[in-house]
């Protein structure tokens, strides 16, 4: 009987942590991104996009992209569409063979920041 | 009985784990355009985000005042020496050099910071503003990954001193009443708790 009650506490305790702590699972992590870190792209279709899971927000996104002399080659044209997998785009000017590095930038609800660098190089 | 008991002891643990994840900022203060803002004083360009707050110690505040320093934003109530300082809120950047210049409205250089490599994110520089006006503190990043000039990439952060006349933001009123909620809740709990911890007779 004792040993009975133990595993319902067990149970109930287990459950009240997981409804409390579903907020850990809301944080903004990049899911992938297009091109892929490092990629090396034989045909550049001028897309770039990024995907994000969690709670985005539609406060101060960037996506950045610059070529190997730190010129600027996407359109400024970010677009955010916030979604269970939100997702951030851009488009670039035609590109010629080189490295690139993006730069991106997104926030949480919960004022987190999800930002970093990713590179690729069109062959 | 056994069950509520459990769930009694529980709740503030449980409670207090969810407020693990909350990420910064850790209260309501005061943003851009004056406003109160839970992001606090958080600006960007394209390229990098940053915090801001600026101190200002009140000359007719004894040194041994032991009240806490209220963080500014970018209007600033009064001309003299004032505490910039600015947390860099991309992770990359903390590895990176990254200096501060405050320039005044005729482009002159009032202050500057040597290029520092800030892996807390925070650098802070201290500014005598000298007379009412525009100004203008420029964050710049040695980024090696990127390879923009600097002057390119630059985060401007406008700032106006002794320009605007200090008073209680509108929506403080929303942050006393959740305070207090809070301390009504705090003093509610501390009331029930014992009486339903207390073993009952068989």
């Amino acid at each position: 009987m004792h040993n009975r009650f133990s595993i319902i506490r067990t149970v109930f305790a287990t459950l009240l942590l997981a409804c409390f702590c579903q907020n850990t699972l809301a944080e903004g992590i990049l899911m992938k991104i297009q091109p892929r870190d490092n990629e090396a792209v034989t045909s550049f279709d001028g897309n770039v996009k990024l995907w994000f899971s969690g709670n985005v927000s539609e406060r101060t996104p960037t996506l950045v992209v610059v070529d190997s002399q730190g010129n600027r080659v996407d359109k400024g044209d970010i677009k955010l569409v916030i979604a269970d997998r939100s997702e951030l785009s851009a488009t670039t000017r035609p590109l010629t063979a080189g490295k690139y590095v993006i730069r991106y930038r997104i926030l949480t609800d919960d004022g987190l920041i999800v930002s970093g660098i990713s590179r690729f190089s069109v062959k | 009985m056994n069950l509520l008991k459990l769930f009694v002891k529980t709740l503030p643990l449980l409670l207090a784990a969810n407020l693990v994840d909350a990420s910064i900022p850790l209260a309501p203060r005061m943003g851009a355009g004056g406003k109160m803002d839970m992001f606090g004083c958080m600006l960007s360009n394209d390229f990098y985000i940053a915090n801001l707050a600026a101190y200002q110690l009140d000359p007719q505040q004894p040194k041994n005042a032991k009240t806490m320093l209220f963080p500014l934003c970018q209007e600033i109530p009064k001309v003299g020496e004032t505490q910039i300082t600015v947390d860099m809120l991309d992770r990359d950047v903390r590895h990176k050099p990254v200096t501060l210049k405050i320039f005044n409205s005729d482009k002159q250089l009032l202050s500057e910071t040597p290029a520092t490599v800030a892996k807390q994110g925070y650098i802070s520089t201290n500014v005598n503003f000298p007379k009412a006006g525009h100004y203008d503190l420029a964050i710049y990043v040695k980024d090696q990954d990127l390879n923009v000039a600097p002057e390119l990439s630059a985060l401007h952060i406008p700032l106006t001193v002794a320009l605007v006349v200090p008073g209680p933001p509108a929506s403080l009123g929303n942050v006393l009443v959740i305070l207090l909620g809070i301390g009504a809740f705090a003093v509610a709990l501390g009331l029930i708790l014992p009486r339903l911890m207390k073993p009952q007779a068989a």
